[in-house]
């Protein structure tokens, strides 16, 4: 063997090693590896050095993207947790996955070049077709992951999820204050799964919907998810969808929790040495303490990506921006397509930047934030392309506005 | 002479949530110097490795008894 052929063997038993996939995009391309989980954005040089020999497609609408990074797939509505806050408005009685749609969603999905599937539900964990998903997707090079609220996970499932990446428990808080949140008190069966998931699945984490009520519990979590030595605590945000409608502006952050959870969220990260994330939709609190716009754009400290970087499929099948937006760009197996650069849904979505509204027009993180979440702003406002009425920086205009309507004598001054 | 290639942006971690996009605020503690460390790393060592091929969808075996 040539020294040169030695040398692309040598890199591609490394590559290999690290679960390494390569996708050619406009700017240049992406490459994914599974060990550690990341994505990294190349330019052109580095999509050639990295042996993409095809041009560059074009760019796919305005989208940044030629197809999703990362999908989220509902597979269907069915739980019997019945969560106080659930999005999906999840019932013991719903229908499970249509089987039918397994190949050809999977083929879509793969054809597209989508490096993740996050599945979700309902319980994805007590769908009778949850495994054969995982070994699909697995099958054609995607990696999946889901998050289980831990009822059915048992030893024998648990042995026998070694096709995910990652599984995230969804525990709000730990001890008595998780009943405060999800409505019942199951903590103990969740914590039970957690750690008899951490003997089988690669990485085990910890989802956490950061509520009014929650947010006191804050110290507790992290703390807990330290003594656990978890992957990582992801953070959600409330959103006023499903049953999580009702008592939405009851239980949302106040003004005050909302402009301090960054600090407070690093300090604990600090203190107790946890890897924290936090759902997009908490973009518009992040940049109200004015982070570097390089250290935001070089780590991808973005905010809404629907439709671009994300997309979601329903259980009905349909294609939508993001699991919280209804309108579907069609069906996910052509959608994902040659749909995705021109639909008019997506468009939408992506277009936030180029044509917002103020005061996003005039804000210096607008090309991170894209406005906010979409689905915060559709049930305050009636209109998901608005503002995010939560950002502090739009909660701020609309107060000056407001007083300058009250006292329009003073605004001439 | 040919630009050295660049690593532009990373994320860092799987997202398990079937909900919203992950984004790992703890990075933000590093600011530019972990920018740079970090890009130059990794503009360094992962255009040194290449993706295995990618997996063929399955082909139905063939019914012996229909040809
Ligand atoms: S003003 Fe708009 S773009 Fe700026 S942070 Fe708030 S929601 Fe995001
Ligand atoms: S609408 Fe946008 S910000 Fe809100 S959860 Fe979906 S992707 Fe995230």
């Amino acid at each position: 063997m040539t020294r040169r052929g030695l040398g692309d063997h040598l890199a591609s038993i490394l590559g290999k090693a690290v679960g390494l996939r390569v996708r050619r995009e406009a700017f240049g391309a992406i490459a994914m590896t599974e060990r550690p989980a990341a994505l990294f954005y190349l330019d052109e040089a580095g999509a050639k050095a990295m042996g993409c020999s095809e041009p560059a497609p074009e760019p796919a609408g305005s989208a940044e993207h030629r197809a999703p990074v990362e999908v989220h797939w509902t597979l269907s509505r069915r739980c019997d947790q019945a969560c106080t806050a659930c999005y999906t408005q999840s019932v013991p009685n719903a229908a499970p996955f249509n089987r039918e749609r397994l190949e050809a969603t999977v083929e879509a999905l793969a054809s597209a070049g989508v490096f993740h599937v996050a599945i979700g539900g309902g319980e994805p964990l007590a769908d009778p077709f949850i495994l054969e998903v995982a070994r699909a997707l697995r099958a054609r090079g995607l990696s999946p992951s889901t998050t289980t609220s831990g009822g059915p996970v048992t030893p024998d499932l648990a042995r026998r999820l070694t096709d995910f990446a990652q599984v995230n428990v969804s525990i709000d808080a730990p001890g008595a204050a998780y009943a405060e949140v999800r409505g019942h008190d199951r903590f103990a069966m969740a914590d039970a799964a957690l750690r008899l998931l951490q003997r089988h699945v690669p990485r085990v984490g910890i989802n956490a919907v950061l509520t009014r009520s929650s947010f006191a519990h804050l110290d507790e979590l992290v703390r807990y998810a330290k003594e656990r030595r978890v992957t990582e605590l992801e953070l959600l945000r409330l959103k006023p969808a499903g049953r999580g409608r009702a008592n939405y502006l009851e239980q949302r952050l106040t003004p005050e929790q909302a402009e301090s959870v960054l600090p407070r969220v690093l300090a604990l990260a600090k203190r107790y040495r946890v890897r924290i994330k936090f759902d997009c939709s908490f973009a518009p609190f992040v940049y109200h303490h004015a982070p570097e716009p390089r250290v935001l754009s070089f780590f991808r400290i973005h905010g809404c990506e629907a439709g671009d970087s994300l997309a979601s499929i329903n259980p009905e099948g349909g294609l939508t921006g993001c699991s919280f937006l209804a309108a579907e760009a069609g069906p996910a197996t052509v959608a994902l397509g040659k749909a995705w650069a021109g639909s008019p849904v997506l468009e939408r979505l992506r277009r936030y930047r180029q044509e917002p509204p103020e005061p996003c027009k005039g804000c210096a993180y607008l090309k991170a934030c894209n406005g906010g979440c979409r689905a915060v702003s559709a049930h305050l406002t009636g209109d998901p392309y608005a503002p995010d009425p939560e950002c502090p920086r739009v909660r701020r205009a609309a107060d000056a506005a407001r007083d300058a309507a009250r006292d329009p004598a003073r605004d001439a001054e | 002479m040919r630009p050295r290639p660049r690593v532009t942006s990373v994320r860092f971690g799987f997202n398990p949530n079937s909900s919203s996009l992950g984004i790992d605020v703890t990075f933000l503690m590093l600011g530019l110097a972990g920018v740079s460390i970090i890009s130059a790393t990794v503009s360094a060592l992962l255009p040194r490795l290449r993706p295995p091929p990618a997996p063929r969808p399955e082909t139905p075996t063939q019914d012996a008894s229909k040809s």
